[in-house]
């Protein structure tokens, strides 16, 4: 199903105006997706997600401009961050609802497909050269049909004053929709900025949305990355964003998957130079029959960096959590510090987690640990809770929002926490 | 000036495998190679009855179709098994009974290596089933475990003695189909050890099988059956050695452990293959399938291993928990030097009410080794109240080891508890520094030091191969030294 | 019994001592007192042979050795003993087994037969005895879970298990409160001879109370800048160590 019209878009390009020298990326990335296909459950890293309601779907890759996207963008929770903004409606950008309040204008702050010509130098250095297309299909499939992202470019020392958001809508009020957003974000040497990614739906038809995002750190540079998904309904979504960084480079990075049908987040980051800190926070929570994969991998190339991860899930009904968390250590990645856990909490007997917090170590001179552990909420709060007079609902609130926190103070802009916080409202 | 400790690494020589003496002795061998007229030439040799070599049939063409598994993360070399020689015995007819009978080559080979098959030089409370090559020598102290009605035999004479126990369990836990590796020992296997424990019989000795391989050329087809009836208990111990020859010798064993209800079995191994040499030449793979069953409510089946042979070991003894409140158990020490891979772990696989689960693992990396936990807890929809707990550190040695930990976690019900520890350090220099000062060397430190890491398992062994285990860790990492 | 001519040593670069001169004969005890980074741990970790201090200049002269030769095994097995500052936890190793093993490495080092098991345990219980030591202590972890104060006893305790020739205690009484010093002191006295030496590292003149000095010396960048009886130590207590720092300015 979804390989015809994989075809039929790719297809379009070949005939089309795009046919520039881009095109060749497409065509090596299209053939590269034909060799490898779908992932299937045969591959370890998809056998617990089966995507077949992706590959059995029907969608359409739409060029049309909702009218309506200006009163979307305007409901949206995150427009009370005083932030640039760059908005995109299934994966096309619109100029005239972004906001752009920074006054220095050496950052640049636009479109995928603009800064391909306007900033080529800094394109053809960066795109495409940190994820890989090779071993992961599916962002050779982005490669191949990418429509448009954001393009962030921080030069030098520069720290802008205000955060950046990126909006993708995800509009399926007509049609099944397939968008495949591509973003490219370059930090500059001792730059810092805050990044919010984010992905919301209006429509109540099936959409597939496969991003993927690089983002490249120089030395000496600071990232605040945060990734917010909440595509509602029969949203698929699957996500990789590949971080590289260079020595003396710290990322706080929290992911929020708060809703879809099938969520697949692939959060690599790559060190490449010395004493990097890399921080990878994220907090899942699961209803209906929706299931939620984060696979993230550290690999630590260089010596004297640290990374902690942890990731929290809670799952309802009869959702699916996967958590798939490797850490590398190369041969003479010495003095590594790497620390990982994964904590599940099941709300219902139907729930389903799998979990494989992994450790590959080449190197001697290191100090990693990593655990899991699934089980319901403890008794003994819950009791002590309630013998002070806390409803037993109450109560699970209270412990289920103090589980939550621990990852919710990692964010920090107050609206995002907000957000958070009253989705958790919502949905417990 | 004091050496550096880099230094101290390369002027230290590993000492030599002590178990890699060969013997001299008359061989009758099948003809090399596997075809279906091997299965036939072991079955026809051991006078199975018919039923059994239909069974070893089934299982070597099913073997047929399948290919040798490719998800490990290591490399090694093509096994050819047209060159390998699947039956191999001493030719001097053994009636197993008399010991007087055993070529007296046979039992001073046992007795170099440390087990007198001689019973009143024999430890008091341990009785010995001890294998060559492809057959059983000598089983010790059988009338007295007669008289309380536990059967300790090798699994060829358990076929003629208790055909009805064999046929009754042999693959009801491990398939002949399960795997590449166990089908293979399903058609082939030459020996092993039978265990019969009845009702409510407390085993008054520990078992124990040596296996040896001594003959060029040859696999090992080992297959252990032990059954624990309703309210019975038994302790069972292996070990093994093999002579040092340069080419790869295969291992592939299969073990099945059966427990009824409120039946506990405890299963050490003490793994000492011969594991190559320092440039990774030679040494045995260690291809095995071991999986128990928990049938009964509360049966405990507890798995016990030190892992310091075989150039590459590949193991995950199981627990399959199916009767309610069973508990399963899972306690290792592996350790790799050299060129050594090591990739064992468990599977604990929770299917009845309020089962429980431990596992145990302390791997050690030296060398150019690579040390590998792969396990997986699983959580059945069914499995209420289930709990695991594990615990899984390593600790690295010298800077070209690995130490890979890949634990799979599948639950699917929500009253499980399941925690998962695991971490990863270098050996702590601080610590080698203090036994210095205290005038202990950084040899002597290390294996301290090593053995303090894995106390907690080397505590579920019984006493007198706690001690043995405790040494062979000492000079296995002998000359690993950083 | 000790002699140190000229000695420096560095760090990752650092140079901490910066030609140190001492003598010590059998039977006396020094202090070594000091502010903090004058390096006063560095010279017990140079003394003890720790592979991450290089010694860039002079000589140690013990009982007639070079020290500076010998790896750390053999320094303690020549009967050099360094009570560490904050001794380090050896989980899953018993105090009986390390102790075990440490006497009988050093028996081995003079040429003598390993002590059968019995004589060790007896020896075990008087000493425990010595520096009144809780015998549950002995049979835990070595160091593992033990509070400051027990750490610092396992050290005296090992100390006379060990009996050596010269001893150096490193800052024995931080994290000590006045109980602990006392039981810590009264051992360390008991095993005051004739014919054992003692280096005493302290900050404070606290410990001097209880472990009398033959020698006070005071250490201040890198060497050995004023030297004296316990009175010293009385000095420094009432008047700092920005006196001794003042002093020497003055006489620049």
């Amino acid at each position: 199903m979804l390989a015809e019209i994989i075809n039929s878009n790719f297809n379009r390009y070949a005939s089309g105006a795009e046919k520039d020298l881009f095109f060749e990326t497409r065509k090596q990335a299209f053939e590269a997706f034909e060799t490898m296909g779908f992932p299937t459950q045969k591959n370890e890293e998809w056998k617990y997600t089966n995507i077949k309601g992706v590959t059995a779907g029907s969608f359409e890759m739409s060029d049309e401009r909702p009218a309506h996207a200006k009163t979307i963008f305007e409901k949206s929770v995150l427009n009370e961050i005083k932030a640039n903004q760059l908005i995109f409606v299934n994966g096309i950008f619109y100029p005239d609802l972004s906001i752009l309040l920074e006054k220095d204008k050496s950052i640049v702050l636009t479109n995928l497909a603009n800064a391909r010509t306007e900033y080529s130098e800094l394109f053809n250095r960066h795109f495409s050269k940190y994820a890989k297309t090779e071993e992961h299909s599916l962002n050779a499939l982005n490669t191949a049909l990418l429509n448009d992202g954001a393009f962030i470019y921080v030069p030098e020392g520069v720290k802008p004053e205000y955060p950046v958001i990126i909006n993708h809508y995800i509009d399926s009020t007509h049609i099944n929709v397939l968008v495949q957003p591509r973003n490219l974000m370059v930090i500059d040497k001792g730059a810092e900025i805050t990044l919010i990614e984010t992905y919301e739906s209006i429509g109540f038809n099936a959409s597939y949305t496969n991003v993927v995002s690089e983002i490249y750190v120089a030395e000496n540079a600071h990232l605040e990355h945060y990734k917010v998904q909440q595509q509602a309904g029969e949203s698929y979504h699957t996500n990789f964003t590949q971080m590289f960084q260079e020595s003396n480079t710290s990322i706080n990075q929290v992911t929020l998957t708060l809703d879809g049908k099938l969520v697949r987040n692939n959060l690599h980051f790559y060190m490449n130079g010395k004493n990097c800190n890399s921080l990878l926070y994220g907090l899942y929570i699961i209803e209906k029959q929706n299931t939620v994969d984060n696979h993230t991998r550290v690999d630590h190339a260089q010596p004297n960096c640290f990374s902690d991860e942890k990731y929290k899930g809670i799952l309802k009904d009869q959702s699916t959590a996967i958590f798939n968390g490797k850490i590398i250590v190369h041969l003479d990645a010495q003095k590594t510090n790497a620390y990982q856990r994964n904590q599940n909490v099941l709300l219902s007997d139907e729930a389903v987690v799998n979990t494989k917090p992994q450790l590959e170590i080449f190197a001697d001179d290191v100090k990693c640990t990593h655990g899991a552990t699934i089980g319901q909420l403890d008794e003994e709060p819950m009791f002590y809770l309630r013998s002070r007079g806390i409803p037993e609902n109450e109560a699970r609130k209270m412990l289920l929002n103090a589980f939550a926190d621990e990852i919710a103070e990692r964010i920090k802009i107050p609206e995002l926490v907000e957000l958070l916080e009253k989705k958790i409202e919502e949905k417990l | 000036m004091p050496e550096p400790e880099s230094d101290i690494i390369d002027q230290v020589v590993s000492q030599d495998y002590k178990y890699g003496f060969s013997t001299n002795i008359e061989m009758e061998m099948a003809s090399i190679g596997l075809s279906e007229e091997t299965v036939r030439y072991i079955s026809k040799k051991k006078n199975e009855p018919d039923w059994m070599l239909e069974w070893r049939l089934k299982a070597y063409k099913h073997w047929l179709k399948l290919d040798e598994p490719k998800w490990q993360n290591f490399e090694y070399p093509k096994i050819n098994y047209q060159e390998i020689y699947f039956y191999a015995a001493p030719k001097e007819k053994i009636k197993l009974d008399s010991l007087d009978q055993v070529d007296p080559e046979l039992l001073k080979t046992f007795e170099k290596l440390g087990i007198s098959l001689l019973e009143q030089k024999r430890l008091t409370g341990v009785a010995v089933d001890a294998v060559f090559d492809s057959v059983s020598i000598a089983t010790t102290f059988k009338d007295q475990l007669r008289e309380k009605g536990v059967i300790f035999c090798s699994i060829s004479e358990a076929l003629k003695e208790h055909p009805e126990l064999v046929k009754k369990y042999i693959g009801s836990v491990v398939p002949q189909t399960d795997n590449y590796f166990a089908a293979l020992n399903s058609a082939v296997f030459s020996d092993g050890s039978f265990v019969y424990i009845p009702k409510g019989v407390r085993c008054p000795m520990e078992l124990s099988t040596y296996f040896r391989i001594n003959a060029e050329k040859t696999g090992q087809f080992e297959r252990t059956l032990i059954i624990a009836d309703e309210g019975s208990y038994v302790s069972y111990l292996e070990g093994c050695t093999a002579p040092m020859r340069d080419e790869n010798q295969l291992h592939a064993a299969v073990v099945e452990l059966v427990a009824h209800e409120k039946a506990e079995i405890k299963y050490s191994t003490v793994q000492n293959w011969y594991p190559g040499d320092k440039e990774g030449k030679g040494g045995i793979f260690n291809f095995v399938t071991k999986r128990g069953l928990c049938e009964g409510a509360f049966a405990k089946i507890s798995w016990t291993q030190v892992e310091t042979g075989s150039a590459i070991t590949w193991k995950y003894p199981s627990c399959i928990l199916k009767g309610d409140h069973s508990v399963g158990e899972f306690f290792s020490v592996a350790v790799t030097n050299n060129c050594q891979v090591a990739d064992t772990g468990t599977k604990m696989i929770h299917l009845g009410k309020n089962t429980k689960s431990r596992i145990v693992s302390k791997g050690i990396s030296a060398g150019k080794s690579h040390n590998t936990y792969r396990g997986l807890v699983k959580v059945n929809k069914k499995a209420i109240g289930a709990r695991n707990h594990t615990q899984c550190d390593s600790m690295l040695i010298g800077d070209r080891s690995g130490a890979h930990t890949f634990p799979y976690i599948e639950i699917g019900n929500k009253s499980a508890q399941v925690e998962h520890e695991a971490s990863t350090s270098k050996i702590g220099e601080d610590q080698i520094f203090y036994c210095n000062q205290r005038g202990i060397g950084t040899e002597a430190a290390i294996g301290l030091i090593v053995n303090g890491f894995c106390r907690e398992v080397l505590n579920q062994l019984p006493m007198e191969f706690a001690v043995e285990a405790q040494k062979l860790l000492a000079v296995s990492l002998e000359g690993s030294v950083g | 019994m000790l002699s140190i001519k000229n000695l420096s040593a560095e760090i990752d670069g650092k140079k901490i001592l910066d030609g140190l001169e001492l003598e010590i004969k059998a039977g006396e005890v020094h202090a070594i007192m000091g502010p903090n980074g004058a390096g006063k741990s560095t010279l017990s970790a140079v003394l003890a042979g720790r592979p991450e201090y290089v010694v860039t200049g002079g000589t140690v002269t013990y009982m007639g050795k070079n020290l500076l030769d010998m790896s750390p095994e053999d320094r303690a097995c020549e009967g050099v003993f360094l009570a560490f500052q904050y001794p380090v936890e050896i989980p899953g190793v018993s105090t009986t087994n390390f102790l075990k093993t440490a006497v009988n490495q050093k028996r081995l080092y003079n040429g003598l037969e390993p002590m059968e098991a019995t004589d060790f345990l007896k020896m075990m219980r008087q000493k425990m005895e010595l520096v009144e030591m809780d015998k549950s202590l002995t049979g835990r972890s070595l160091n593992e879970g033990f509070s400051g104060g027990e750490k610092k006893r396992n050290e005296v305790f090992q100390m006379a298990m060990l009996e050596p020739n010269l001893a150096i205690l490193d800052e024995t009484d931080s994290g000590l409160d006045i109980d602990a010093l006392r039981l810590v002191s009264n051992g360390v006295n008991k095993m005051r001879n004739t014919e054992r030496s003692f280096v005493v590292i302290t900050h404070y003149q606290r410990l001097l109370d209880y472990i009398i000095p033959d020698f006070v010396h005071v250490l201040y960048k890198g060497k050995i800048v004023k030297s004296g009886d316990k009175e010293l130590a009385k000095e420094l207590e009432v008047k700092g160590y920005d006196w001794i720092k003042n002093e020497l300015e003055a006489a620049v």
